[in-house]
């Protein structure tokens, strides 16, 4: 029975990995970005979601929508103010990667100055449990669980029904043509870094909301969020990161009851064996 | 065209100017800017009624300002500052004020080393206070190797005897662990799971746990949590699957125990919980805990309301911060109170003042009670069991349920 508690504990974690996921795995196939400040996104919701619910007492859904799109603008305003003008002046993607990752480190120095490193939860209360017998759900998770299935369907439709998915599918597929054939870059760029802000921004609120962020929460879980990615593939954005970040949470959950001091070592040492065997990820 | 041309190179050597600028500004800013703790300047109490001709004796803190263990040491911290606005009050040492030199651990072994050398061998102190286990237990040996004494709260038992020059006062896992045998004991516990954090703690503290549950005839099992992680689902499933009739934890103070305790909650696990210190008197402690506190046992200290000496303390220090001291500041008061009276017979300098160090006897304690300090460097006042009761503490005997 209790690996059937591991085993909601890990469905848990990876509505957080996944809702990640699928935002880095979009910006990395449309654009080639290797978006590690995706973690400042991530953090800069959780944060503003702790000051408007927890010191500021604004009702949780009012929070959380303030917090998306306070994370949809700091994604999209990375990619103008930091990526954009590296490119334009020759830059290359390596040399975005650097920046990407020096802004990471930036955020995560500047929240320990004005934190001093503490736990900010923006939920003091416990929270309801259901009991199956020896196993205990959260409601909380089953609510989580819910909101990724519904995000990925909202964003599934989107990108294959809309003619803004249209675009950002052609860049995925050949940039090149893409460009040739007349597909609107900038306008389907804002869309992709705001919708893949939001979505870390979701992600940021969940963790804000239950455990807590901490100066370095982004990152440590953006790392683990890239594993998922590159464990599920690109080829599929939405399978890749969906299946990517159900398999992370389940390794990361059963590391973490069997041997906590592990999880990390079960996470990369998976990744190296998948890399090995299938470089390409689970589903190319 | 000419005009144009000139008006781009304009603007391309502006973008430039404005970036180099900005760039050393940011040097400049973070060359400025403490590396460690906000200030190494002494702390507001130096300034009282001492000579100001003559120079401060210097007391170096090394305590975690940033990072997880940062709560619990800040809301703390104000104990130390209000002793030296009270002794420099009444004229200082011989008319020397005292003066506290802070450096930030960030509550690391590697933190606490640097720090430690850092105020002896740049701002010349010649007694440290510093804090938790896992520090301390990287600072023994520099403390010998510098010859300047540490005084610290960690309740580690054997921990500070293995140096010369090392120090501590407060409740000890070795005095509090019989009180928790005896109540499991006459509760008739059969298995025990223990949580420790995964540092030199879990290593001091999980063997003394397994023999004390063993001596009683009760199976015995436990985990480590890191400290800063927000999700320990892993190891609290481990503990579900034990099935124990209580859990121990024994952590150090930190809002990481409430995380641990709300989600060993979350899980379904209704049984007693069990702490091995009192933390519950912390406010950023009883803050992460929230509800779940009540109902606690836990061995360890209290501050006696009924003597003068105590009850002016809990005064003074809620004037100061705003809220009444957790137990643990009375510690860090006396460990002011213990360094001025050994820099008073002994004079400034580490081996004279580790010398007085030894030799306490009967000095008054601010928590009531006096200190006296033991042959293995340890002064250890008296523990008793309790009970959360809402916001309070309730004294309780073995068995009590």
């Amino acid at each position: 029975m209790i690996w059937l508690q591991v085993l909601v504990s890990g469905l848990s974690l990876s509505g957080y990995y996944a809702l990640l996921a699928v935002g880095f795995a979009l910006i990395f196939a449309t654009f080639r970005i290797f978006h590690i400040s995706h973690a400042v996104v991530f953090g800069t919701a959780g944060y503003a979601f702790f000051v408007f619910h927890r010191l500021w007492g604004l009702h949780f859904l009012i929070a959380a929508a303030v917090a998306v799109a306070v994370a949809a603008v700091t994604g999209w305003l990375i990619d103008t103010l930091l990526y954009r003008p590296i490119l334009r002046r020759g830059g290359s993607l390596f040399s975005v990667f650097i920046a990407s990752l020096g802004l990471s480190l930036i955020f995560e120095a500047v929240v320990l100055i004005l934190t001093k490193g503490q736990l900010s939860k923006a939920n003091a209360d416990p929270l309801q449990i259901i009991e199956f017998g020896l196993v205990a759900i959260r409601v909380y998770d089953l609510a989580v669980i819910a909101m990724v299935a519904v995000l990925y369907g909202v964003v599934y439709t989107w990108v294959m029904r809309t003619r803004t998915g249209l675009e950002i599918r052609a860049l995925s597929d050949n940039p090149n043509l893409a460009t040739v054939v007349g597909v609107n870059i900038g306008r389907a760029r804002n869309a992709v870094f705001l919708a893949a802000s939001a979505l870390a921004g979701v992600a940021g609120i969940f963790t804000a909301y239950d455990n807590g962020m901490t100066p370095t929460k982004g990152v440590e879980l953006l790392f683990i969020t890239i594993v998922a990615v590159i464990f599920g593939g690109t080829r599929n954005i939405f399978l890749g990161a969906l299946g990517g970040g159900l398999v992370m949470g389940l390794v990361t959950a059963t590391a973490g009851f069997l041997a906590p001091e592990w999880v990390l070592i079960s996470v990369y040492g998976m990744l190296i064996l998948l890399l090995i065997a299938r470089p390409q990820g689970l589903l190319g | 065209m000419v005009k144009e041309e000139a008006h781009t190179m304009f603007k391309s050597i502006l973008r430039r100017g404005l970036a180099v600028t900005g760039a050393l500004a940011l040097m400049a800013a973070t060359a400025c800017a403490p590396a460690a703790a906000p200030s190494s300047a002494p702390a507001s109490g130096g300034q009282a009624a001492p000579q100001a001709n003559l120079e401060p004796y210097k007391i170096g803190v090394t305590y975690p300002l940033t990072g997880p263990l940062a709560a619990y040491t800040n809301e703390i911290m104000p104990a130390m500052q209000l002793a030296v606005e009270q002794i420099n009050a009444k004229g200082g040492i011989k008319g020397h004020p005292l003066a506290l030199v802070t450096e930030d651990t960030k509550g690391s072994p590697e933190g606490g080393v640097a720090a430690y050398r850092k105020v002896v061998e740049v701002d010349k102190v010649q007694a440290v206070m510093t804090i938790f286990t896992n520090v301390v237990t990287a600072q023994i040996p520099l403390a010998d190797q510098l010859k300047v004494p540490f005084l610290c709260p960690v309740e580690s038992p054997g921990l500070v005897g293995r140096g010369q020059y090392s120090f501590a006062h407060s409740p000890n896992f070795g005095s509090t662990m019989p009180l928790l045998q005896a109540h499991w004991k006459a509760l008739g516990i059969k298995r025990v799971f223990a949580f420790f954090p995964d540092n030199a703690i879990g290593e001091i503290y999980s063997p003394i746990a397994k023999e004390g549950s063993k001596a009683i005839g009760a199976e015995y099992d436990d985990a480590r949590y890191k400290l800063g992680e927000t999700d320990y689902r892993g190891v609290v499933a481990r503990a579900k699957d034990y099935k124990p009739d209580m859990i121990l934890i024994n952590g150090q103070g930190t809002p990481d125990d409430g995380t641990l305790i709300k989600q060993l909650r979350e899980s379904g696990m209704t049984v007693p919980i069990h702490l091995g210190a009192n933390v519950f008197t912390v406010k950023a402690w009883q803050d992460a805990v929230g509800a779940y506190a009540d109902g606690m046992v836990l061995a360890g200290m209290n501050i006696d309301d009924t003597d003068p000496v105590a009850k002016q303390f809990g005064v003074d220090f809620k004037a100061k911060t705003g809220v009444p001291p957790p137990v643990v500041a009375t510690e860090l008061y006396d460990m002011i109170q213990m360094f001025a009276y050994a820099i008073d017979k002994g004079g400034y300098n580490g081996t004279a003042i580790r010398d007085q160090l030894k030799q306490i006897k009967g000095l008054p304690s601010v928590a009531g009670g006096t200190m006296t300090m033991g042959a293995d460097n340890h002064s250890k006042p008296p523990v008793d069991l309790w009970r959360v009761k809402g916001k309070d503490l309730v004294r309780i005997k073995a068995g009590d349920k």
